[in-house]
């Protein structure tokens, strides 16, 4: 009787204890998924960081640097030229593919005295995955006629 | 309890039961107590790996935030030690404590190949040839020790010396006072001379009057990088030989095997934080590649400005001067697998100085768009 009370305390520590580890997977379970979000976001802000300094876009006039300025031209360049090289599956692959990763770049006007244009510079989403993204207002300078239009660069970011 | 009280209580089933009892507690009790331990110890070292891999993330998003960064100077604290690896032109580095290896084989990152300590002296600068092309990336801490074999009259050693970060660890020697130099124990001593003082001075003079002051197990430590430009001017082109002490029971500097070039004053930079044949190496490869994908794009886009009728004959003909010279930078740079030689970088410094004209003449015309 005495050894079958002490089985039946045992089990109901062992009980216990079990579902206080349970409870606490569950609550690490939200702090790691908030963690994992974060470093998305990080992410997604050093990608958007480092495009805003990209040579494949920017403006520039010999070293002086027009911030927040994308080349017209390189915009309609950049897109084909990432497209191909997918295709080529070379060194150009492999440094977008490492750089941008999982993400969807493209730039549309919002503002111009001509038609308004969009580009998708490089598109690897993927469907149904979970998504971020910033936008980035730039003005996109055309230096075949030496004028301006305000647009927005989406970035997105898929987990 | 009388004697013969006990006897009855532990004696037959009853007394049976009452000793299984306390096995039963003792075991149980046991067992439930080596989970708990087993839990913290696992819970300790799980500790110390998360450190360890969020200090690599740190690092990591160090090295990728250095991507959007104009020319900067930081310090960084990082506390932890970091090893640079380059093998078969794959960059990668570990955090102490870490199980993973990280790869950045899209970023150049030029840095001595183990960096110890709670902070990282940071310097970004950008790689220009004659068009932006990638940020470069320069990592030392306090812990590592420059010193530059000559004074400061020497213009090359003193562009070099004033490229390091201020609150680093640098310092002239006078070749004279070699013999009196003392191990301070830095984590690493670089040595820096140009190839006339090396010549001099140093090729000897190391052999006998440093023998003293490094000790056999800190061998590996020491550090010699002698930079050899052309006509003696940074802003040129030239060889950089990478030397390390000892090895093989030899008492002496040791010149790491290969040719090492630079064409640009930050490639040059970049050898001298670094100290290290097979990073610099890497980075240089890495520069190439991304040279090429640049100009190629650039190639491109002339194709397109040539597309718009409003260009006048002669920004016509200087931009299908621009596109031959950046074809011909394509060309150089195709393969960064093969071993370049002098003369082929002295080509591809000719090239960049001829799209730097190029392109200097269609700014200059006020109907034409530069190139870059």
């Amino acid at each position: 009787m005495q050894s079958s009370e002490t089985i039946f305390v045992v089990v109901i520590i062992i009980m216990i204890v079990i579902l206080g580890l349970v409870f606490y997977s569950k609550a690490h379970e939200g702090s790691v998924k908030q963690d994992i979000r974060e470093q998305r976001v990080l992410r997604m802000i050093s990608l958007a960081h480092a495009l805003s300094n990209w040579p494949e876009l920017e403006c520039s006039t010999l070293d002086a640097r027009d911030f927040d300025c994308i080349d017209r031209m390189k915009l309609k360049v950049l897109s084909d030229f990432i497209s191909e090289s997918r295709s080529e599956s070379g060194y150009a692959f492999n440094y977008y593919s490492d750089l941008l990763k999982r993400s969807s770049i493209s730039v549309t006007e919002i503002y111009s005295y001509k038609d308004k244009e969009s580009w998708v510079l490089y598109n690897n989403s993927i469907p149904g995955a979970t998504r971020e993204s910033v936008f980035i207002p730039v003005n996109v300078y055309d230096p075949s006629d030496q004028t301006f239009s305000f647009a927005l660069l989406e970035l997105a970011v898929y987990e | 309890m009388p004697r013969l009280c006990r006897q009855k209580a532990f004696s037959g089933r009853k007394g049976f039961e009452l000793q299984f009892n306390w096995l039963f507690v003792l075991i149980a009790g046991g067992i439930i107590l080596l989970f708990f331990f087993a839990v913290i110890k696992n819970q300790a070292s799980g500790a110390e790996t998360e450190q360890a891999s969020e200090l690599q993330q740190d690092v990591d998003f160090l090295f990728r935030g250095s991507l959007g960064s104009r020319e900067s100077e930081k310090i960084i604290p990082v506390g932890g030690k970091v090893e640079f690896f380059c093998d078969e032109g794959v960059s990668t580095y570990i955090v102490e404590g870490s199980k993973v290896f990280s790869q950045y084989n899209y970023i150049s990152v030029f840095s001595p190949s183990i960096l110890d300590g709670d902070h990282f002296l940071l310097r970004t600068d950008l790689f220009r040839a004659p068009f932006h092309v990638m940020p470069f990336l320069y990592a030392t801490n306090d812990n590592v020790e420059y010193v530059f074999v000559g004074n400061e009259s020497e213009e090359t050693l003193k562009i070099l010396f004033d490229g390091l970060p201020k609150n680093s660890t640098k310092r002239f020697l006078d070749p004279s006072q070699l013999g009196g130099f003392k191990d301070n124990n830095y984590d690493f001593t670089i040595f820096i001379s140009n190839q006339s003082t090396f010549e001099d001075e140093m090729s000897d003079v190391m052999t006998t009057k440093l023998a003293s002051a490094i000790s056999k197990n800190r061998e590996d430590r020491f550090l010699l990088v002698v930079l050899r430009p052309k006509n003696d001017i940074v802003d040129y082109y030239g060889e950089i030989d990478f030397y390390t002490y000892g090895g093989s029971g030899v008492r002496k500097f040791q010149k790491a095997k290969g040719d090492y070039l630079f064409f640009t004053p930050e490639l040059l930079l970049g050898a001298v934080y670094s100290g290290d044949a097979s990073i610099y190496s890497c980075q240089f490869q890495k520069a190439i590649q991304r040279m090429n994908l640049i100009s190629r794009l650039h190639m491109e886009r002339i194709d397109a400005l040539l597309q718009v009728p409003k260009y006048e004959s002669d920004c016509v003909a200087e931009y299908g001067q621009m596109r031959n010279v950046l074809s011909d930078i394509a060309s150089q740079t195709e393969d960064p697998g093969k071993s370049m030689s002098l003369d082929d970088v002295g080509d591809l410094f000719e090239s960049i100085q001829e799209a730097k004209q190029c392109n200097a003449r269609l700014l200059a015309k006020t109907s034409c768009h530069p190139v870059y």
